[in-house]
C-alpha cells in the first residue's frame, strides 16, 4: 500500500518503517528474537502541521518519533525529509555532514524535564549548546539565548541559574528553547506534557502552539492522553504493538473511527462529568507481546469483531475514505463509536 | 508542687477525663453511622532542615461507609500526606502536628465506637491491628510495593498468613483463589512469576488482592492508575467498584485526574496546599464548581470530544512550595478572583453555600 498526498505539502514521508531490537540472552550473548518496536510503519507530515501519533505502552510510537530523527537507527524502511537546504532527501542515507545539517532542522523534546536537563549546566549553557555546536560563540550566543528565553516566558536574567532552581513547568519551557535554538522545521514532541501538572498542562501547550504559530513549526507530537492530541493535533495515527493501524484527521479518528483499537482507545476514556457514567465495554486481556506478537492480525485476541480471517492474515493499510486510512479486514462494514461531545 | 496537691489534681483530671469518655460516648452514639472516617483539622508538618513543610495545614473531612470519596489536586497539596497520616505511616521528619483522625467501627448493638487514631501510636498493637484489616492502601507505583526477589504467590501467601497465623499452612489454593478472584489469568503460572515478569495492569491486580484479603472497611487508593495505560485503567477501575460493591467498603480515591474522579467518585475534596477548598457531592461539585481553584482547573483541561482548536485557559503562575505558604488564602497569587487586602491576608473558612457544597473562599463570605 502507499499513502499518496501533493507533493509540495510535504515535509516527511515514512515508508515501511522498521525497528527491530535484538534480544540477547544467555553467556554467549546470543540473539534468541527481536522486539519489534516498529513494524513496518507508514506516514507523512505536511509542512506546518501537528501530527499525533497515540497508543499505549509498547507501540512504538516513541521509537517512531526516535527513528525519524535517526537518534535511533532504523533497522529497515524509507524516512523522505524536504529539507529546507538540502531539498528532499533519504534520511537513512546522509552522510556525515548532510547528517549534521539535517539534525541542526529536526529537534526533539523529551517527556521528563527532570532528566533531560545537564545539572550541571546553566540555562545558558543548554540552551546555547546548539549554538555552540554549530559555530556560534560569545556575545551573539548569550544575546540569542536570552531572547529564546523570553520567547517561552522565562526570565533573561535566568541565564546563569542552574535547572535545580526551576520547577517541571519551567525546566520544559527551557528544553523547548534549546530544541528551538536552531530555527527547526521539525519539532518530535515526546510527550512533553504528561509529567507536568495538570494546571502546568495548559500554559505548556498554549506555549508549543505560540511559537508554532510564529515560527512555522511542524510538530510530530506523541501522546498517550487522547484529550491532550484531540486539541492540539490535526491528524492523528493510532499505534499498535508496532503497527499503525489508524490514521485520520483529528475530528474524524475520534467521531467516526474505523479500527476496533481505536474505538476501545475512545471508550476506554474516563468522562468529563458523573452525568455521563454509563456502561463502557471495557477491553479485555493484556496488551500483547512485540517481541512475540499474534498471528495474523495482532489485535486479533482482544478484537470484539474478530472473525477467521484475522487470525491468519495481517490486513493492510487500506484508505477506506478520503485521508482517512485503517488496518482492518473489516472495515467497510463495522459501524463504531466514537467519542461522545460532551 | 506540694504533695498534698498531687492527689487531688490526680481526682480532678481523673475525673475529666471520666466525663470527656463519656461525652464522646454520648455523641458517638447520636453520630450518624453513615460517617466512616473523619478527619478534623488535621495538621502534619515535616521538619526539614530547610525549613517547615506544611504538608497538610489545617483540612477537615468525612468518607461515608461504603462510599468513595475523591480526593483532587495536584503536587504539593497534602493528598498522600492526608492517607499517610490516617494509616500512621508519616515518614520522618514528618508528624501528625495537631487534629484528629476518628475511625467509627460496629460497636454490636451499641452502634458505632469511635477509634482516635491520632490518639494511637504509629507502631503500637492497635495501630498494627487497624492497617490491612480496618484500612487498606494500594499505591501508584505497585512495582516499589512488592518485593522483587519474591514470587508474587509468595507475597500473596505472606499476607494471609501475617493476618490469619493461626492457620498452620497457606494453601497454593488460597492464594489462587485470591488471584482469580482479582482477574489475574492463569493463576498457577502466574504465581510462580516475579512482579518484574508481571504487566502494570497485573502487579496493580495483585496489590488489589493483598489490600482486600482482610475485607477492610476503608481503601486508601492513591493514584491507582496513574502509571497505567487507558484501556488497563479501565480494567482497574471496574474492578475496584465491583470488590466495593462485593465487600461494602469505602474508598478513599486520590488522584490528580478529575476525569477518574468524575467516573467513581460519589463525594470529591478539592485539595490545595495542604488545605481542603472545596468539597462536596459529585454532581453538585460537577455542575456547580465553586472555588476559583476547581474552576480554572476545569476550564483548563482539554475536554474529549470537544476540539475548540483555541487557546486553553491555562491558569497563571506556578504549585508554590510546601515550605513557603503564601499568607492568607494559599491560592491567592494565582487568583483570577483575587481581592487584595483581603485574601492576601486572611485564610478563607469553611462556608456552607448549600446543603452538602462546602468552600473556602472569600468570595462566598457575607
Amino acid at each position: 500500500m502507499t499513502v499518496e498526498t501533493k507533493q509540495d505539502d510535504l515535509l516527511l514521508r515514512v515508508v515501511g518503517l522498521k525497528k527491530y531490537f535484538p534480544i540477547q540472552q544467555g553467556f554467549l550473548r546470543r540473539v534468541v528474537g527481536h522486539v519489534r518496536a516498529v513494524d513496518g510503519v507508514d506516514f507523512f507530515i505536511k509542512r506546518g502541521e501537528t501530527f499525533g501519533l497515540v497508543g499505549e505502552s509498547g507501540c512504538g510510537k516513541t521509537t517512531t518519533g526516535r527513528s525519524v530523527l535517526r537518534a535511533v537507527e532504523p533497522t529497515g524502511g524509507e524516512i523522505h525529509f524536504w529539507d529546507r537546504e538540502m531539498g528532499q532527501v533519504d534520511v537513512r542515507k546522509l552522510d556525515e555532514s548532510k547528517l549534521r545539517i539535517f539534525r541542526r532542522h529536526t529537534q526533539m523534546i523529551f517527556q521528563d524535564p527532570y532528566s533531560s536537563l545537564n545539572p550541571r549546566m546553566t540555562l545558558l549553557d543548554i540552551v546555547g549548546e546548539p549554538l555552540l555546536n554549530n559555530g556560534i560563540g560569545g556575545q551573539e550566543r548569550t544575546d540569542r539565548v536570552a531572547k529564546l528565553l523570553e520567547m517561552v516566558g522565562l526570565r533573561p536574567e535566568y541565564i546563569h541559574r542552574y535547572p535545580h532552581a526551576f520547577s517541571g513547568g519551567q525546566r520544559q519551557r527551557i528544553g523547548i528553547a534549546r530544541a528551538l535554538a536552531l530555527n527547526p522545521q521539525l519539532v518530535v514532541c515526546d510527550e512533553p506534557v504528561s509529567a507536568l501538572d495538570v494546571s502546568i498542562q495548559a500554559q505548556t501547550l498554549n506555549l508549543l502552539q505560540d511559537l508554532q504559530e510564529e515560527f512555522g513549526l511542524t510538530y510530530l507530537f506523541v501522546a498517550h492522553q487522547l484529550n491532550v492530541v484531540e486539541h492540539i493535533c490535526d491528524r492523528v495515527a493510532v499505534m499498535y504493538v508496532g503497527k499503525m493501524v489508524e490514521m485520520a484527521e483529528t475530528e474524524t479518528l475520534f467521531h467516526s473511527p474505523l479500527h476496533p483499537y481505536t474505538e476501545a482507545l475512545m471508550g476506554s476514556v474516563p468522562r468529563p462529568h458523573p452525568r455521563l457514567r454509563g456502561e463502557r465495554t471495557v477491553l479485555e486481556g493484556e496488551i500483547a507481546n512485540p517481541a512475540n506478537p499474534p498471528s495474523g492480525c495482532y489485535f486479533h485476541p482482544r478484537c470484539p469483531y474478530a472473525i477467521d480471517r484475522c487470525k491468519h492474515e495481517e490486513p493492510d493499510l487500506r484508505e477506506i475514505h478520503p485521508n482517512h486510512y485503517v488496518k482492518c479486514h473489516r472495515a467497510e462494514e463495522l459501524t463504531l463509536r466514537g467519542v461522545e461531545a460532551y | 508542687m506540694s504533695l498534698g496537691l498531687k492527689p487531688q489534681a490526680d481526682n480532678i483530671r481523673t475525673r475529666k477525663r471520666t466525663l470527656a469518655l463519656a461525652f464522646w460516648t454520648l455523641t458517638v452514639n447520636n453520630k450518624n453511622t453513615d460517617v466512616l472516617l473523619e478527619i478534623e483539622d488535621l495538621k502534619t508538618y515535616f521538619y526539614l532542615r530547610e525549613g517547615i513543610s506544611k504538608a497538610v495545614d489545617g483540612a477537615s473531612f468525612s468518607i461515608r461507609r461504603g462510599k468513595t470519596l475523591g480526593v483532587v489536586g495536584e503536587s504539593g497539596c497534602g493528598k498522600s500526606v492526608t492517607a499517610q497520616s490516617i494509616l500512621q505511616i508519616v515518614p520522618k521528619p514528618g508528624r501528625i502536628v495537631s487534629g484528629a483522625i476518628n475511625l467509627y467501627v460496629p460497636d454490636g448493638d451499641a452502634g458505632t465506637k469511635q477509634i482516635r487514631i491520632t490518639d494511637l501510636k504509629p507502631q503500637s498493637d492497635q495501630m498494627r491491628a487497624i492497617r490491612g484489616s480496618l484500612i487498606s492502601m494500594i499505591f501508584q507505583e505497585p512495582m516499589t510495593s512488592f518485593s522483587p526477589v519474591h514470587t508474587i504467590g509468595n507475597q500473596l501467601a505472606e499476607t494471609i498468613h501475617l493476618h490469619q497465623p493461626n492457620l498452620d499452612r497457606v494453601s497454593e489454593e488460597m492464594v489462587e483463589e485470591m488471584m482469580r478472584h482479582v482477574g489475574i489469568a492463569n493463576p498457577e503460572r502466574n504465581r510462580e512469576a516475579y512482579p518484574h515478569q508481571l504487566s502494570g495492569g497485573m502487579r496493580q491486580r495483585a496489590m488489589i488482592a493483598m489490600a482486600l484479603m482482610l475485607k477492610p472497611s476503608l481503601l486508601i487508593a492513591d493514584e491507582p492508575t496513574t502509571a497505567l495505560d487507558v484501556t488497563t485503567e479501565a480494567q482497574i477501575l471496574r474492578l475496584m467498584r465491583a470488590m466495593q460493591e462485593e465487600l461494602g467498603m469505602a474508598i478513599m480515591f486520590i488522584t490528580h485526574d478529575l476525569g477518574v474522579i468524575a467516573e467513581m467518585a460519589d463525594d470529591v475534596v478539592v485539595m490545595y496546599l495542604g488545605r481542603v477548598v472545596e468539597s462536596g457531592d459529585v454532581f453538585t461539585i460537577f455542575d456547580n464548581p465553586q472555588h476559583p481553584y476547581l474552576r480554572a482547573l476545569m476550564a483548563s483541561l482539554p475536554r474529549i470530544g470537544v476540539k475548540s482548536g483555541k487557546r486553553l485557559a491555562a491558569i497563571e503562575g506556578m504549585v508554590p512550595n510546601p515550605l513557603d505558604i503564601p499568607i492568607g488564602c494559599p491560592f491567592h497569587p494565582r487568583c483570577p478572583e483575587f481581592m487584595p487586602g483581603r485574601c492576601d491576608q486572611v485564610v478563607p473558612r469553611e462556608i456552607i453555600t448549600e446543603p452538602g457544597h462546602m468552600v473556602a473562599c472569600h468570595l462566598y463570605a457575607d
